[in-house]
């Protein structure tokens, strides 16, 4: 064991640290600003997400196969409650498509082409999920060949779940809105209150322990009510306004009781889903 | 050693065990993500422990270690430098202490458990410095590490053997 710290390794040891540390620095730069990493990164992600294919492929029909016999116990149940909530979805249905087709044409008096409501959806199917949860990040099989880009969000059932934090041109990282990275960029959020009225503010963190979303920066607390709906508003970035992020649950004061932060459950389970949809937001932005 | 299919048998399998990890991570995420909770699964890591005692004179298992660092980096966080240094450090650190270990069944599980350890420590450390999470050492130790190492002690229970076996067959091939 006397060889174990030699002057020789001794030096190969400074060299591997210091390499290690500049490539975390470069390459945690090329994350938070530029568009796609370097080339032959993105060709060898390329590579390991094709043969990632082969096993994600069987795996996920593994899932897919649990899952159906696990929903066939919940069938009667479901089916009750389903039931009661068609009745009243024809209605909306309806209404909605009315409004839709009105939208349409009064924008065409105004001369509007794109709103910030109008996006088109990439669906997408999740490859595998970085082992190690600290980063909260899944892949998933589109990349900029189907135009994905960075930054756009990401939703799942019914419900934003992240938003897309590197692009190759086969597969793409999506961070969950779940991540516990400081460095993360946050989703400008709105609450639509009962009497109509939108409470601005930013989807600042996630509560593990009661599987909350935390919203903060809030420009008012009046009004606002348990059961209240939340979207995004579509301020910056590259999200249009109006994904369903989740309901209020409570609403709290901070320490010195000026602001006042809201706990939203989430829209989705935000740990299990195997396709995911892409939004594009058709106006330009960043 | 001039077969070259089984010359290149060890880092192959050694890579579809991390794109395993990753796509059993996704499939039981309800079971292995819940709250605080967060379960490792850490094939790759048996599979490299597996081989520094079933092949010692296996001399580029270090750079296998590096090549395999540098792609779960580049395909799962997209942050390079991070299992890119500590797995092979971890694997040669192994290789210098494993001729002075007992080579029986429990002590191999002993030393398991420990790289195990040092391993998320490790990765935990360098995640927190740079900033891409922020949950807290007890946190860590309580709901990710303890529970991470009982799981990966069960499959170590379960694959050790059959891995060591093909392992062996590797090399008596060669």
């Amino acid at each position: 064991m006397q060889k174990f710290f030699s002057n020789k390794k001794l030096i190969v040891l400074l060299i591997a640290v210091i390499v290690a540390i500049s490539m975390i620095a470069v390459t945690l730069g090329v994350r938070n600003r530029r568009e796609s990493p370097s080339l032959v990164q993105q060709f060898g992600n390329d590579m390991v997400g094709f043969a990632d294919r082969v096993i994600a492929v069987p795996a996920n029909g593994l899932q897919k196969g649990t899952e159906s016999f696990s929903n066939l116990f919940n069938t009667y149940e479901e089916n009750e409650k389903l039931k009661k909530q068609l009745d009243q979805l024809a209605q909306t249905k309806v209404t909605a498509q009315t409004l839709r087709t009105e939208n349409k044409e009064l924008k065409k008096q105004l001369k509007l082409n794109d709103t910030l409501t109008d996006y088109t959806q990439i669906s997408a199917a999740v490859l595998s999920r970085s082992p190690d949860n600290w980063q909260n990040q899944v892949v998933i099989n589109k990349g900029s060949v189907s135009g994905v880009a960075k930054n756009m969000p990401v939703m799942s059932g019914s419900g934003l779940i992240g938003r897309v934090v590197e692009v190759n041109k086969s597969n793409s990282k999506v961070e969950l809105i779940s991540t516990t990275n400081k460095n993360s960029d946050k989703f400008a959020a709105e609450v639509t209150t009962k009497d109509g009225k939108r409470v601005n503010g930013i989807i600042s963190g996630y509560d593990a322990n009661s599987k909350e979303l935390i919203m903060s920066q809030l420009n008012t607390n009046k009004g606002i009510k348990k059961g209240d709906k939340v979207t995004t508003s579509g301020l910056g970035g590259r999200t249009p306004k109006g994904l369903f992020i989740g309901t209020v649950q409570t609403i709290k004061k901070d320490d010195y009781g000026l602001a006042s932060s809201i706990y939203l459950k989430p829209a989705t389970d935000l740990n299990n889903f195997t396709v995911v949809t892409v939004i594009h937001r058709e106006m330009g932005g960043q | 050693m001039t077969n070259l299919r089984n010359r290149y048998f060890l880092p192959l399998g050694i890579f579809v065990l991390m794109l395993l990890d990753g796509a059993i991570s996704h499939v039981f995420s309800p079971l292995l993500y819940h709250g605080q909770v967060a379960i490792i699964i850490r094939l790759m890591l048996l599979g490299f422990v597996l081989a520094v005692y079933a092949l010692p004179q296996e001399k580029w298992l270090i750079w296998y270690a590096l090549l395999i660092g540098i792609l779960y980096d580049s395909f799962f966080t997209g942050v390079i430098g991070i299992y890119a240094f500590i797995l092979p450090m971890v694997v040669y650190l192994l290789k210098v202490v494993q001729p002075y270990l007992p080579n029986a069944f429990w002590s191999l599980s002993l030393v398991y458990v420990i790289v195990a350890a040092v391993f998320e420590i490790c990765v935990y450390a360098a995640n927190t410095m740079i900033g891409l999470t922020t949950v807290a050492l007890s946190t860590f130790m309580v709901d990710v590490l303890a529970p991470t190492l009982i799981l990966n002690l069960v499959i170590f229970f379960i694959l050790a053997v059959p891995l060591t076996r093909l392992l062996v067959r590797i090399e008596v091939e060669e």
